[in-house]
C-alpha cells in the first residue's frame, strides 16, 4: 500500500516534467530497502532529491514539491548504523515509521512486507491513525515559476539548428581517401585527416524589453537561458531593445500612403531602407549599449536570426511607423542574407488588426509555444516560409 | 534499466578516524590472475564532507548507480573522490575527460597501428596482445579478480555529447567487449553486487548532459559550506594551524561574498589564499586589507569591486 502523499508526488513531478518513470520509483523502493532515508521526513526528501534530480533547477522543484504533498513528519533519534539486511520480499515504501519518538523503541523501524494482490490492507500499525503535525510553514505558499514549455522542450527544439561543417584542425581519419591514395602511388603514406565536421550555426537573438513585454520577461530569460545552456550552437548574441530597433525615418514616407485608413505599407515599402544605425543593448535591462557595428558583423549568410516581441499583439496597438521601423530593421538582416524568423509570445488570435498582424506579412512569425519554436527553428534552418510580401 | 542487486556491504563513514597514510592496491595496472596485487602507499586527502555528501555516497554505492556531483568550479568534487577511496582503502582508476574523449576510451584502447606493423613484419604479437585497459576497463577487470575500486570520471561535460550515450549499456551492466578481439569479454559478475566499482562522475554543467545518461545518476550539488565553523574546519585540516587567521580570513571571505562579483571566490581560492597567507606569516590584522588577493579574485571587474570596497571601509 503505498500512501497518498507519493501519487500526489509523483503526478505533481510528472506535470512539472521530470519523467519520473517505473524504474525511477525501483530505485526508490530499492534505497528505501537498503536502509536510506527512513531517519525523517528531510532524509526521504533528499533522497527523492538524489534519485530524481539531474540539475541544481529540478532538485529545486523536488524539495518544493515535496514540501506540498503533505508528506508525514517525523523524526527517528538515531539512524540505524547497520543497515537493515536486504528482507527477500522488499518492504513497501508504504511503512513509513509513524510519529516516532515513542519512547523504548528508538531508530526502530517497522518494514512490513508488501502485501499479496488480494490480501486486505493492513489494519493500520495497531494504533490511532497519524495526527497531522504542523510544520511551521504553510505549503500554499511554496511558489516555483513553471513554465509553458520546459527547458528540455526547448533544447529539444533548438539542437535542430545546426549547419555541420569540418572546420578546425585535421584530426579525424578520411578512410577512402588514405586508401584511394595508397591504391593509386603504392606508398606506405601517412593517412588523411580532415577536419571534424562541427556546428557552426550561429544564432542572433532580438529580444524586446519593457512596456508590453514585460509579463514574458521571465518566460523568455528562461527559453534564453536554456537555449545558451543546450542549444550546442557555435555562437550565440543576444540583443535587447524596446519596440523598435531605431527610427527609420519613415515619418515622411507615411504622409506619402495612398489610402491613410489602410493598414499595409505595400505602397512605400520598397522606398524603406535597411536601418544602418540602430540602438541594441547587450542587458536586459537596456543600459549596456550593444555597437550597432558589432551587430551588423555578426550578421552573415550562416546566421539566423529570431526576433521575440509582441509587436503590439498584447494591447492591440496598431502603429504604421513601428511597421516601417521593423522593415527596416527587417531589410538590414536579409540584405546580409540572414535568415529572420520572429517569436510572438501573444497568442496568434490576438495578432489581428495590429502591428503583428503587419509585420507577420513580411516576416515568418510563429508563437512563443513549443510547437511555434519549432517551426521557427524549421525556417532557421532553411526551411522556405511561405510569407504574403517577402522583403 | 534491470533490477539491481543491492550492496550494503561497503559504506562510507565521514567522520572516520584515517591514518595519515594507508597501502593501497597501485590504480592503472591489473596484475594476472595468480599475482598479489601490487600496492602503493596513499596520502590521505584532507576533505570535510557533509551528511547530505555522505548520504549521496553511500546511496551510489548501495544502488550501484554512479554519483553525479556538480558544483562550482573549485568546491571540490575531484578531491571528493580521492576521499572516498582513500577512506574506503580502495585504488582510484581517474579518467580525465578530453574534448575528443570517445566512450571506449574509458574501457580500453586498441593499438590496431601496432599490430598492423607486426603482422607486415610477421613479428609475434605482445603477451598482452594489443588492448590496453582504461580507467573504467581496469575497474573492471580488478572486478574480476575480486577486488574494487573507485572510478573518477572527470569534468565529464567537456566531452562531446555521444560520450555518456556511449556509456549507458556499460555503465548500466558493468559490462562490455572488445570488438577486435573476438570473445574478449569483460564483465563485473552481476551476483556480486560488493564488487561493483563506485564511480563517481563530475560535470562543471558547461554544456547539458543526455537526459538518459542523468537519470541513471545520484544527483548531488556540491553547496559551498554554509557556517563559518565548517569552512574553520576544512581551513584547519589543510594545515592553516593559526585559528585567529583563520576566524579573520573566514569573516573577510563571508563579507566579500556579499558583494556583487562577477565570480565569487570558491573553496579552492579561499584554501590557496589562506594557504599562502599562513605560509608569509601574515598576522590576522593585515588579512583584512586583502594582501595577496590575485589568489581570491580572477577577474579585473572583481579586483577593482574588492579594492573599491576596501577603501569604502
Amino acid at each position: 500500500m503505498i500512501p497518498a502523499f507519493v501519487h500526489d508526488l509523483l503526478s505533481a513531478l510528472r506535470r512539472r516534467g521530470l519523467a519520473i518513470g517505473v524504474d525511477d520509483c525501483d530505485a526508490l523502493r530499492d534505497a528505501l530497502a537498503a536502509g536510506i532515508g527512513w531517519a525523517s521526513q528531510d532524509s526521504l526528501r533528499e533522497l527523492c532529491v538524489a534519485l530524481w534530480a539531474t540539475s541544481r533547477d529540478e532538485a529545486t522543484v523536488i524539495r518544493a514539491v515535496f514540501a506540498g504533498v503533505g508528506a508525514p513528519t517525523w523524526e527517528v533519534p538515531l539512524a540505524p548504523a547497520v543497515p537493515t539486511p536486504v528482507p527477500a520480499a522488499v518492504p513497501a515504501p508504504a511503512a513509513l515509521p509513524r510519529e516516532a519518538g515513542v519512547p523504548g523503541e528508538p531508530g526502530e523501524l517497522r518494514l512490513e512486507p508488501l502485501p499479496g494482490p488480494a490480501a486486505p490492507a493492513p489494519p493500520g500499525g495497531g494504533g490511532l491513525p497519524p495526527l497531522p503535525l504542523l510544520t511551521g510553514r504553510d505549503p500554499t505558499l511554496v511558489l516555483l515559476p513553471q513554465f509553458p514549455v520546459t527547458e528540455r522542450q526547448v533544447a529539444q527544439t533548438w539542437r535542430r539548428l545546426r549547419r555541420a561543417r569540418r572546420e578546425g584542425p585535421a584530426t579525424e581519419l578520411d578512410a577512402d581517401a588514405t586508401l584511394a591514395r595508397y591504391a593509386a602511388t603504392g606508398l606506405a603514406a601517412p593517412p588523411v585527416l580532415v577536419p571534424p565536421r562541427r556546428n557552426t550555426a550561429s544564432l542572433v537573438l532580438l529580444l524586446d524589453r519593457g512596456g508590453s513585454m514585460a509579463p514574458f520577461h521571465d518566460y523568455v530569460d528562461h527559453i534564453v537561458a536554456a537555449i545558451r545552456r543546450a542549444g550546442r550552437l557555435d555562437s550565440l548574441l543576444v540583443g535587447y531593445f524596446h519596440d523598435t530597433a531605431g527610427d527609420a525615418g519613415a515619418a515622411g514616407l507615411l504622409a506619402e500612403l495612398p489610402d491613410p485608413f489602410d493598414a499595409s505599407v505595400d505602397a512605400v515599402l520598397d522606398r524603406v531602407a535597411p536601418l544602418h544605425d540602430g540602438r541594441l543593448y547587450s542587458d536586459a535591462d537596456l543600459t549596456v549599449p550593444l555597437p550597432y557595428a558589432e551587430f551588423l558583423e555578426a550578421m552573415t549568410p550562416r546566421t539566423a536570426v529570431a526576433v521575440v516581441s509582441d509587436a503590439g499583439a498584447v494591447r492591440g496597438a496598431l502603429s504604421p511607423a513601428r511597421i516601417l521601423d521593423t522593415v527596416a530593421l527587417l531589410k538590414t538582416l536579409t540584405r546580409r542574407a540572414a535568415t529572420v524568423a520572429w517569436l510572438n509570445p501573444a497568442q496568434r488570435h490576438r495578432w489581428g488588426g495590429t502591428t503583428a498582424e503587419q509585420v507577420a506579412r513580411h516576416v515568418p512569425m510563429a508563437p512563443l509555444t513549443a510547437a511555434g519554436m519549432h517551426q521557427t527553428v524549421d525556417v532557421l534552418r532553411g526551411h522556405p516560409p511561405v510569407v504574403e510580401r517577402p522583403l | 534499466m534491470s533490477r539491481r542487486h543491492l550492496d550494503t556491504s561497503l559504506r562510507f563513514d565521514r567522520h572516520a578516524d584515517l591514518p595519515a597514510t594507508r597501502i593501497i592496491e597501485r590504480a592503472g595496472v591489473v596484475p594476472p590472475d595468480a599475482a598479489p596485487p601490487l600496492t602503493v602507499e596513499v596520502r590521505r586527502e584532507p576533505y570535510v564532507a557533509s551528511a547530505d555528501l555522505q548520504d549521496a555516497v553511500n546511496l551510489a554505492i548501495t544502488l550501484g548507480r554512479p554519483l553525479l556531483l556538480q558544483g562550482d568550479p573549485g568546491s571540490g568534487k575531484t578531491r571528493l573522490a580521492h576521499a572516498v577511496a582513500y577512506a574506503l582503502g580502495l585504488p582510484l582508476e581517474a579518467a580525465y575527460v578530453k574534448s575528443t574523449s570517445r566512450g571506449t576510451d574509458l574501457l580500453y584502447t586498441y593499438d590496431a597501428v601496432r599490430r598492423l606493423y607486426d603482422a607486415q613484419l610477421s613479428q609475434p604479437s605482445p603477451p598482452g596482445g594489443y588492448v590496453t585497459l582504461a580507467p573504467l576497463g581496469l575497474a573492471v577487470a580488478r572486478a574480476m579478480r575480486g577486488r574494487r575500486s573507485v572510478v573518477l570520471i572527470d569534468e565529464i561535460d567537456k566531452a562531446d555529447l555521444d560520450f555518456p550515450n556511449d556509456l549507458l549499456r556499460e555503465l548500466d551492466q558493468l559490462a562490455f567487449d572488445v570488438p577486435e578481439v573476438p570473445g574478449l569479454h569483460f564483465e563485473v559478475p552481476p551476483e556480486r553486487p560488493d564488487l561493483r566499482p563506485v564511480i563517481i562522475v563530475t560535470n562543471n554543467e558547461e554544456k547539458a548532459l543526455p537526459g538518459a545518461f542523468l537519470r541513471r545518476c545520484i544527483f548531488h550539488y556540491v553547496e559551498f559550506p554554509r557556517t563559518a565553523g565548517e569552512l574553520d574546519e576544512i581551513l584547519a585540516l589543510h594545515g592553516v594551524a593559526d585559528a585567529s587567521l583563520r576566524a579573520e580570513s573566514i569573516r573577510v571571505l563571508r563579507e566579500l561574498h556579499q558583494l556583487d562579483l562577477a565570480r565569487k571566490p570558491g573553496l579552492s581560492e579561499l584554501l590557496d589564499w589562506v594557504g599562502y597567507l599562513h605560509l608569509e606569516g601574515t598576522t590576522a590584522r593585515e588579512v583584512a586589507d586583502l594582501p595577496h588577493r590575485g589568489a581570491l579574485f580572477k577577474q579585473r571587474g572583481d579586483q577593482v569591486r574588492a579594492a573599491d570596497w576596501l577603501a569604502r571601509r
